[in-house]
């Protein structure tokens, strides 16, 4: 076998070579990348390292404003552009580049005073001309280049630079959400974007945002320093940023694809904290003595949705009051929440957030308990008696239902689609699963609306102001938004009136009682409230522990970082 | 013209219908799932309906499907992908950047795969029956047979720490000199390539062992033991030689395989190569772009396919008759 050996060494040096070479061409063009940020690695002079953040499965999809549509590129935008307002963890609008703002009398028109000696990073002063630019640009072209951020402007007819500092935005009708949509809009800067906007504005989806093809002109507290969109995003500080500097040079946002490599990264000292993490993961990573875990947010409600739209002539029954709610009892959100999200989840009685009390509704709404009894009693009055197989069967018809569970989010969705099977079987409901790519556009896309699904499993995404939370429910987003199919004329009139109502204590009163509509009607059943699982390195404080509603690295303010140093 | 050539034009032929019908059937596919890169945008609350109707008209998406079928062949044929819904840059730029990462770690991986296989597969037919034959087959099969998926994650449990476990390279490594940065790039390479190894070596162990088998005991072997040559050479020269064209064949499968195969390596590693952009761009509906894939993954498939021909009527001219 002396041969044999012999060619073996040949191939193995043939095999180091041909790695070699491989890796040189990789490495070819690479070596040697020089940031400012780099120098700022070591602590010194009050300046603390750069923080290395990671997330698991979803990161950025475009930093072009114009073209990302993710929530983590609305939490870069946030920390590098102008936003006339932000808001606190208390879902309180706070100044940001606007120091004040006031309405006239007919609520039609908003006066901010901005600012002043503010500067983009090129050293060109930010005015109300850049805030005027870009809330008239996004309404000019909403239905067009600017579409992904037409949500932020919905109401206004133009905006004025009265003078440097003084901005006035004009709308077509009194709206109170106006702060609430108008802070995601991140300023930009007039010189750089103009040219870009003209005609059909085609040409603003084409910046590439990266600082090695092009310069990126922002306000900071940070700015893009390296872009890799599916790697790791560098961002570094910005020392002329008009507001409270964060003690850190700069952050990375790194994308893992898979939650164990990420938990394995953290271990190993080679990131300092990782958010979105499977609720699973945080039995191993209590173990570890280094590493704090806590869970972040609560503002995204876990949602089972019937659909009792007229549409559904199969199970018409589901128009009837009396099933939905005992679908209500019978659901037991504790054990989903213990077994499911490992704890990291609140029981949900609404999609209006608790933390909406006191400032937009005047007391929480409780969750429904599980009565299997009083479930089962509900459907036994309706006269849905059960049939040989234990499935009850309404006006001929087997009370069996097709749920639509999503793919993008079926580690969680699938064990809850089975806790709710089973859950429901207990008062004679059967339910038939069925994966889909993901549901909300069988819904809303289909041309034979609310016909092909029973129940779907959602997670919603709300906003700092309830506007948007009951704005699903009318009738004006049959088709769109409004999943269930739920049609009130009186609803959808109340939801009028608080959109327009300028006055906080009147509006309140008016949101308790949109509230009380769609628990009285059962039109959402909501499970959780569901939290964002984050671990960090004990080494850093600073990290707002349970203090921010949207999760960690969230669109809300720049205030995130802050206060992040290395204390050990 | 020679049977050779007329073999390799009739090979070619068939190769261009194929990936024609290929282009055509992924551009169906994808269109037949419901919902559309439009409606996917749902992440972004209180998106008016007509915005949505306008992004379909921006994306093309609003047009019939075969005008959609049409203009795609038109741009194709003029060399032009499309721009990808995601981040609205050219499909080729997006293409190219991550096919250049995979074949770089796919690349090391599948040669070492080859070799190692190859080295094994001789071994092994060389020994055939001893302890050590069944040792090595037993073993090729068994990692044959595991999940990738699970394979990389227990390499990544196993060796975190010692080895970098995501990527394919240190974004924090400021100010760093070519050395230092090959160095990092090289340890980053060591864990998703060795799963590529080990995922391929198995198959094309266990194929050289059965044609290397079938080899030693042909008459021109046997003369060549008779005339006393030595056993380097009777094995590797005169039986291997000729156990070589299911290897050739093997081996040009495999490559043309795996650009597409690499999905889960690339999702366990976190390599931003073509599998981690084709899961993310099927997530997000981004038709032009996974189009660009799909275009690329048939092309390479069918090049190799054609390749792995052209080489086999080469060594083989019998093929070509």
């Amino acid at each position: 076998m002396k041969s044999s050996r012999k060619a073996g060494r040949r191939m193995v040096v043939f095999t180091v070579l041909a790695a070699l070479v491989l890796i040189l061409a990789a490495t070819a063009g690479c070596g040697g990348s020089s940031t400012e940020t780099s120098g700022s690695s070591d602590s010194s002079g009050g300046d603390q390292p750069v923080y290395r953040l990671g997330t698991v499965g979803m990161g950025y999809d475009s930093l072009n404003p114009f073209v990302g549509m993710y929530a983590q590129d609305y939490a870069a935008w946030m920390l590098m552009y102008p936003n006339l307002v932000q808001y606190s963890n208390e879902l309180q609008p706070q100044p940001d580049f606007a120091e004040s703002w006031s309405t006239s009398e007919d609520g039609l028109t908003w006066t901010f005073t901005l600012t002043s000696g503010a500067a983009w990073t090129d050293g060109k002063p930010i005015t109300a001309s850049d805030a005027a630019f870009t809330i008239n640009t996004v309404v000019k072209l909403q239905t067009g280049a600017a579409a992904a951020l037409s949500p932020f402007v919905p109401g206004i007819e133009t905006a004025t630079a009265v003078d440097d500092t003084t901005l006035e935005v004009k709308l077509a009708a009194p709206s109170a959400a106006l702060l609430a949509n108008l802070f995601q809009l991140p300023i930009l800067p007039e010189h750089f974007w103009a040219e870009y906007a003209k005609g059909d504005g085609a040409k603003l989806k084409t910046v590439t945002m990266d600082p090695a093809k092009e310069t990126v002109v922002a306000s900071g507290p940070f700015t893009i320093e390296k872009l890799d969109i599916k790697g790791t995003t560098i961002f570094k500080r910005v020392d002329t940023f008009y507001g409270p500097k964060p003690m850190i040079t700069g952050y990375g946002f790194q994308l893992f694809t898979n939650a164990d490599a990420a938990i394995q990264a953290l271990k190993a000292g080679e990131i300092d904290c990782v958010y979105q993490l499977p609720p699973t993961s945080s039995d191993t990573l209590k173990t570890d003595a280094n590493l704090q875990i806590e869970g972040f947010g609560g503002s995204m409600p876990e949602t089972l949705l019937v659909n009792d739209s007229e549409n559904n002539k199969k199970h018409p029954e589901l128009q009837e009051l009396g099933v939905r709610q005992a679908i209500d009892l019978a659901i037991d959100r504790t054990a989903m929440i213990d077994t499911v999200y490992n704890g990291f989840a609140v029981p949900g009685g609404s999609l209006l957030l608790p933390l909406y009390v006191p400032q937009f509704l005047s007391a929480d709404v409780p969750v429904t308990g599980r009565d299997v009894a009083k479930a089962n009693q509900l459907l036994d009055d309706l006269g849905y008696a059960k049939g040989s197989d234990g499935i009850r069967v309404a006006d001929g018809v087997e009370m069996q239902y097709t749920l639509l569970v999503g793919a993008m989010n079926r580690a969680i969705d699938s064990r809850i689609a089975d806790m709710l099977t089973q859950n429901l079987a207990e008062v004679g409901i059967g339910v038939e699963q069925k994966l889909v790519d993901n549901q909300v556009p069988l819904i809303m896309t289909q041309p034979k609306a609310y016909t092909d699904f029973d129940m779907t499993l959602i997670m919603w995404g709300l906003t700092p102001d309830p506007d948007w939370s009951t704005l699903i429910s009318t009738s004006t987003m049959l088709g769109a938004y409004n999943l269930t199919g739920y049609s009130n004329p009186e609803y959808d009139k109340l939801w009028g009136q608080q959109t327009s109502e300028m006055d906080a204590a009147k509006r309140t009163a008016i949101i308790d009682q949109l509230s009380a509509k769609l628990v009285q009607d059962v039109v959402f059943h909501p499970i959780a409230y569901t939290q964002m699982v984050t671990s960090w390195n004990k080494k850093w404080q600073g990290v707002p522990e349970g203090g921010a509603p949207f999760g960690y690295y969230s669109y809300l303010n720049k205030m995130q970082f802050n206060a992040l140093e290395v204390t050990q | 013209m020679s049977k050779r050539q007329k073999f390799i034009l009739r090979r070619a032929g068939s190769a261009l219908v194929i990936a024609f019908i290929t282009i055509t059937f992924s551009f169906v596919l994808f269109r037949a799932l419901p919902g559309d890169a439009a409606s996917n945008l749902s992440r972004v609350p209180n998106m008016p309906k007509e915005a949505q109707a306008a992004l379909r008209a921006q994306f093309g998406i609003d047009k019939p499907l075969t005008t959609q079928y049409l203009l795609y062949l038109k741009e194709l044929a003029r060399g032009d992908l499309g721009v990808s819904f995601q981040d609205q840059q050219p499909v080729l730029d997006n293409v190219l950047r991550t096919i250049r990462n995979t074949v770089v770690m796919v690349g090391i991986g599948t040669v070492v795969a080859i070799l190692v296989g190859t080295l094994i597969g001789v071994t092994a037919a060389y020994r055939q029956g001893s302890a050590r034959d069944r040792v090595i087959t037993g073993a090729a099969m068994v990692i044959y047979s595991l999940p990738v998926q699970w394979v990389g994650l227990l390499l990544l449990v196993w060796f975190a720490g010692w080895l970098p476990t995501s990527g394919m390279s240190d974004p924090y490594l400021f100010d760093a000199g070519f050395l230092e940065t090959f160095v990092d790039r090289a340890r980053h390479m060591i864990l998703p390539a060795t799963c590529v190894a080990l995922m391929l070596f198995g198959s094309f162990a266990l194929v050289v062992r059965s044609s290397q088998l079938e080899a030693l005991g042909d008459d021109h072997v046997l003369t060549a033991r008779a005339k006393g040559y030595r056993n380097r050479r009777v094995v590797w020269r005169e039986a291997f030689r000729s156990a070589m064209l299911p290897l050739v064949t093997l081996s040009t499968l495999t490559l043309g395989w795996v650009i597409a195969g690499t999905i889960l390596v690339e999702s366990v590693f976190t390599w931003p190569g073509i599998g981690q952009a084709t899961v993310q761009a099927v997530a997000a509906r981004d038709y032009p772009l996974l189009q660009g894939i799909f275009l690329l993954v048939t092309i390479s498939v069918v090049g190799f396919n054609f390749l792995g021909d052209v080489l086999h009527s080469v060594l083989d001219p019998r093929v070509a008759e």
